[in-house]
């Protein structure tokens, strides 16, 4: 990456940041105020079964939410964005050749950005609602976000290929993204599932982050590591094949928007 | 390369592939036509071109309307890849193929003349260096 790439990268992120919210009062904001008024909405709904359900108390459980919707939220923006970066920026790409991964990765830092927003304010919150947060905790939850950061630029290099010649992938891809919402596990706990449907949630990745993350934040406790360790490392190869494929299709993409 | 020459392209053909005209192109298309076959057919942008650009030279490259000058273009800056053929460029290339690209009529003045020369290849410090300048060019000062 020469100096130019990371002047890029850099305009990229500033440039989508002050696009993304231009025009709207609250601006900003609303990357607070989105997933607040979805948490409110999950809590008023969800608070009364699914606390009782886990024995967790009502300060429990709103952090129990709060976490597992900032890290699915995290994946969500993080898929759409990604999936979408190429996409975005058709009309730069077919007029000037500059380094295509840039755009990528300044997509996914956006998502990355909401997060640790979003993962402040849980924080803030546990500490308001007297939970001990650990350093150790903290410092897994970093390792997880990592493991996803790389998982979705691996994943993306794909998809944002993938995109330009299917544009239905769009679709598809907020439906998928709606179901995994639902087998993550976010607003329930795993528990409530029958016990023969438990393997949705063991199989999906996603739910098995938030899971780890919970337990990090809330009890301070190391739960799932060698799963962590083993997606770190599969992530680590994605993006190692990922960027050969995307430097491989990448050379075409202008001739099929 | 020889010393004074600064763009040598040999040999240039560039094709694309285009679905021939009528074809089912979506699924949609496909269902209403079942026996109509997707075809496709190669297009032929630019053919078997050779020519040299000396340094400080001016050129120029003039035709009607889809005779190939914006494919060529693109294929000496890179944004295609060329089916056959050589393109050899020696010194900074800076493509300009149409006014306004990257341009963002929500950012002020000064951040699109930052984003623009970023983008055309420019180091942030390099653009740092050149905004007053540019601004005192375009009679933007306040």
């Amino acid at each position: 990456m020469n100096n130019n790439d990371f002047d890029l990268y850099k305009q990229f992120v500033k440039t989508t940041f002050k696009m993304r919210y231009k025009g709207s009062i609250l601006g900003f904001f609303w990357v607070l105020l989105k997933p607040f008024f979805m948490f409110l909405i999950l809590f008023m709904i969800f608070s009364r079964v699914s606390g009782s359900a886990t024995g967790l108390t009502s300060q429990q459980y709103a952090v129990y939410l709060l976490s597992g919707l900032i890290v699915y939220t995290f994946f969500n923006e993080g898929m759409i964005w990604g999936m979408g970066s190429i996409m975005e920026r058709a009309g730069l790409i077919v007029k000037i050749n500059f380094k295509r991964a840039v755009v990528v990765a300044s997509s996914l830092t956006m998502a990355l950005i909401n997060f640790s927003i979003n993962l402040g304010i849980v924080i803030s919150v546990a500490l308001i609602l007297n939970i001990r947060i650990t350093f150790l905790g903290l410092v897994y939850i970093l390792l997880i976000c990592l493991t996803m950061f790389l998982a979705l630029y691996g994943i993306s290099f794909f998809t944002s290929i993938w995109l330009v010649h299917v544009r239905d992938l769009q679709h598809i891809m907020e439906l998928v993204l709606q179901l995994l919402f639902y087998a993550s596990a976010v607003f329930f706990p795993v528990e409530m599932i029958p016990e023969k449907f438990r393997f949705i949630v063991y199989y999906n990745p996603v739910a098995r982050f938030i899971k780890a993350v919970r337990e990090a934040l809330i009890y301070g406790r190391i739960t799932d590591i060698k799963f962590v360790l083993v997606a770190l490392v599969t992530s680590i190869i994605l993006v190692v094949i990922g960027s050969g494929y995307f430097n491989k299709h990448i050379k075409k993409i202008a001739e099929h928007f | 390369m020889e010393k004074n020459i600064a763009i040598k392209v040999e040999n240039l053909t560039k094709k694309f592939r285009i679905p021939e005209h009528g074809s089912p192109n979506t699924i949609q298309e496909r269902f209403v036509n079942p026996f109509s076959k997707k075809k496709m057919i190669d297009f032929t942008a630019v053919n078997n071109l050779s020519f040299e650009v000396k340094k400080g030279e001016f050129f120029s490259v003039i035709g009607p309307n889809g005779a190939g000058k914006s494919t060529l273009l693109k294929l000496i800056s890179g944004i295609y890849v060329p089916t056959q053929g050589n393109i050899l460029v020696d010194g900074k290339l800076v493509p300009f193929l149409e006014l306004g690209v990257g341009f963002n009529p929500d950012l002020s003045a000064r951040e699109n003349v930052y984003l623009n020369g970023i983008i055309l290849g420019l180091t942030k410090k390099e653009v740092d260096e050149h905004v007053d300048h540019i601004f005192d060019f375009a009679e933007l000062k306040d």
